[in-house]
């Protein structure tokens, strides 16, 4: 298991759980963007 | 442009300038010259990555490219943040641990010294021949919209830049984006608040974006899947993920911005900046393009934007009828700023009925108005065959100088230069790294001292710097140049990124199957370039997947033949 990392934000444990909310972030936006396009269309 | 323009300006440049020149110091050995020494902090490194990829293009054509073909544009970068975080894991890591100046060295260490001279010569002519195109294109826009002379706008760039990264090195180049950067977002975000003050009385945000969603703008995501459509959701996220982690991966203008960093914690923190800001910050530029279509639904726009094509026709035989359709246009254009009208009242009262109509009268209208235009470029290629019928790049600066107040206009132009003295700089940067660590220093000179290859490495620049003005003066006389570049990045990045896979994740496969896997694939993406079998987006997922392919092939082929050699 990936050991906590001091040059991480406060909040983020380990490097694999920053690239998880990456990851979430961008499923987030592609969820917002679909919703735009429908809002809109 | 007015007085206070031009001071913005000037002053604007000069400032980024002296404070890069200023903060960069004095280098005495080359890991300071080309990696700044390896101490810069992760908000550093990830402002200077956005501002490497983000030329001036980025800023004049996506607002433009949001105008006439709505935010679907967005998908493209998609597959960044995937591509930061593969980078992350893989990447950053290997390179700080090897203390590498570019990428290609970690080839030498891994398979061979010829497949780091190839992939190193791959990026070399790549490169060399973008960055050309990095100063010239908004070099023609600039001196199209300020009536300069195309020559004295790329020699300007051009000049600026080659002095403060030969004087500074990568430290200048780093500090200087790090205020670019930060000029460039507050400009945009006035220009963005700007547009929307200048829509006329009674319709806001809202009512402008609901407005462009009804004439199919707003068509932030395509879901079908059709591999000949350069924009949906798939190749944005698979073609785009391919796209990105080649050129982050294995381009040196960017892994020369995040080794820098201090740590490989402060590069990976730099990277994941980027991929949770790109998207957004593509997003928001599009947006503003979409607020300046809706701003022209109430102000008559040009019929055409690129107004050296306009005054090209109207000073030929086929001036009667472009004029002719320039007052159509006016026709049609009240007609459709009316129904533009109509549908804002119709958004007020919420009655579906009425705004379903008023939909369809608006589309009529805009119709209508392409059509015209349409007829308009017909006459323009019948003038001149060559003439340039894409007027992208054109829209955002035109809106700036006939509509923002003074000042902005500078600060706006002075965005366009930096973004491309940005890119410009990084990319200089990466090629004498390239020509002095992989070629100088490995092949011609190994035993030099740090003040030698700070010197060649300056050398290295000025020639570089001096060959990209040369490319940018001498695009303006070849007409499909611009094109041929634009696609060489994606006939080549696959191929390097194919290499770069199978030397992380295939650890049995050695130097001879990889570089004839390159040759080959090279051969086979160029043949699928030439002939457009695919959208160019796809050539890099395809390419990196043949080099895997070929050289495990390869790999195998050689091992039976080694074991029926020794007659095991």
């Amino acid at each position: 298991m990936e050991t906590s990392d001091p040059e991480l934000p406060s909040f983020i444990r380990t490097w694999n759980q920053f690239y998880g909310i990456v990851i979430a972030w961008l499923v987030f936006l592609i969820f917002i963007f679909w919703l735009i396009t429908l809002a809109f269309e | 442009m007015s007085l206070t323009d031009w001071i913005v300006l000037c002053v604007t440049l000069l400032v980024i300038v002296i404070y890069g020149v200023w903060k960069s110091g004095s280098s005495k050995n080359i890991d300071h010259y080309l990696m700044g020494g390896r101490s810069l902090p992760w908000y550093h490194v990830g402002l200077s990555v956005m501002a490497t990829q983000a030329s001036a293009i980025t800023f004049l054509s996506a607002p433009g490219q949001a105008y006439s073909d709505g935010m679907r544009f967005v998908q493209f970068y998609l597959g960044l943040p995937l591509a930061m975080i593969v980078l992350c894991v893989t990447f950053v890591p290997i390179f700080h641990r090897l203390k590498v100046y570019t990428a290609y060295e970690f080839l030498e260490q891994r398979f061979d010294l010829k497949t780091r001279a190839l992939t190193a010569f791959l990026f070399l002519i790549q490169r060399g021949l973008s960055t050309g195109i990095t100063i010239y294109a908004p070099s023609i826009i600039l001196s199209t919209i300020l009536n300069i002379n195309t020559v004295y706008t790329t020699l300007f760039i051009g000049g600026l830049v080659i002095f403060y990264t030969v004087y500074g090195g990568t430290r200048a180049v780093s500090y200087t984006q790090l205020l670019q950067m930060s000029i460039i977002f507050s400009g945009m975000f006035f220009a963005g608040v700007l547009v929307v003050k200048l829509l006329p009385d009674g319709v806001g945000f809202g009512h402008a974006v609901k407005l462009a969603g009804k004439l199919g703008k707003m068509n932030v995501i395509d879901w079908k899947f059709d591999p000949s459509n350069r924009y949906n959701i798939w190749s944005g996220v698979i073609g785009g993920f391919f796209l990105q982690l080649s050129y982050f991966g294995t381009d040196q203008s960017q892994v020369g911005r995040y080794l820098t960093g201090s740590s490989v914690g402060q590069s990976r923190l730099g990277l994941i900046m980027n991929g949770l800001v790109k998207v957004p910050m593509q997003f928001l530029i599009l947006l503003i393009g979409i607020l300046v279509f809706a701003f022209y639904q109430f102000n008559r726009p040009p019929m055409f934007f690129n107004q050296y094509e306009v005054r090209q026709v109207k000073q030929s035989p086929y001036a009667g009828q472009y004029n002719k359709l320039e007052d159509q246009y006016t026709a049609v254009f009240e007609a459709r700023k009316n129904k533009a009208n109509d549908l804002v009242k119709a958004f007020d009262s919420k009655n579906t009925v009425q705004i379903n109509q008023a939909q369809t009268a608006l589309k009529l209208a805009d119709k209508q108005a392409t059509d015209i235009r349409k007829q308009a470029i017909g006459i323009m290629k019948k003038n001149n065959a060559k003439a340039n019928e894409d007027d992208t790049n054109y829209v955002f600066l035109t809106f700036v100088t006939q509509y923002l107040p003074r000042g902005l206009i500078g600060l706006l132009v002075a965005i366009i230069f930096l973004a491309s003295m940005g890119s410009t700089a990084s990319a200089l940067n990466s090629l004498a790294s390239t020509s002095v660590v992989d070629i100088y220093k490995r092949l011609i000179n190994r035993t030099a001292s740090d003040k030698n290859y700070v010197t060649a490495s300056r050398i290295a620049t000025i020639f570089w710097g001096l060959v990209c003005v040369l490319m940018a003066l001498y695009a303006s006389k070849v007409g499909n140049l611009l094109e041929f570049v634009n696609k060489l990045g994606s006939y080549i990045y696959g191929v390097i990124l194919g290499v770069f896979v199978v030397a992380f994740y295939l650890k049995n496969i050695r130097g001879n199957a990889v570089f004839i896997a390159a040759v080959i694939t090279e051969i086979v993406i160029c043949v699928l370039g030439y002939f457009e079998v695919v959208a160019y987006l796809w050539l890099n997922a395809i390419g990196c997947i043949l080099v895997i392919l070929i050289a495990v092939g390869v790999n195998m082929i050689a091992k039976k033949a080694f074991i029926l050699d020794n007659g095991e």
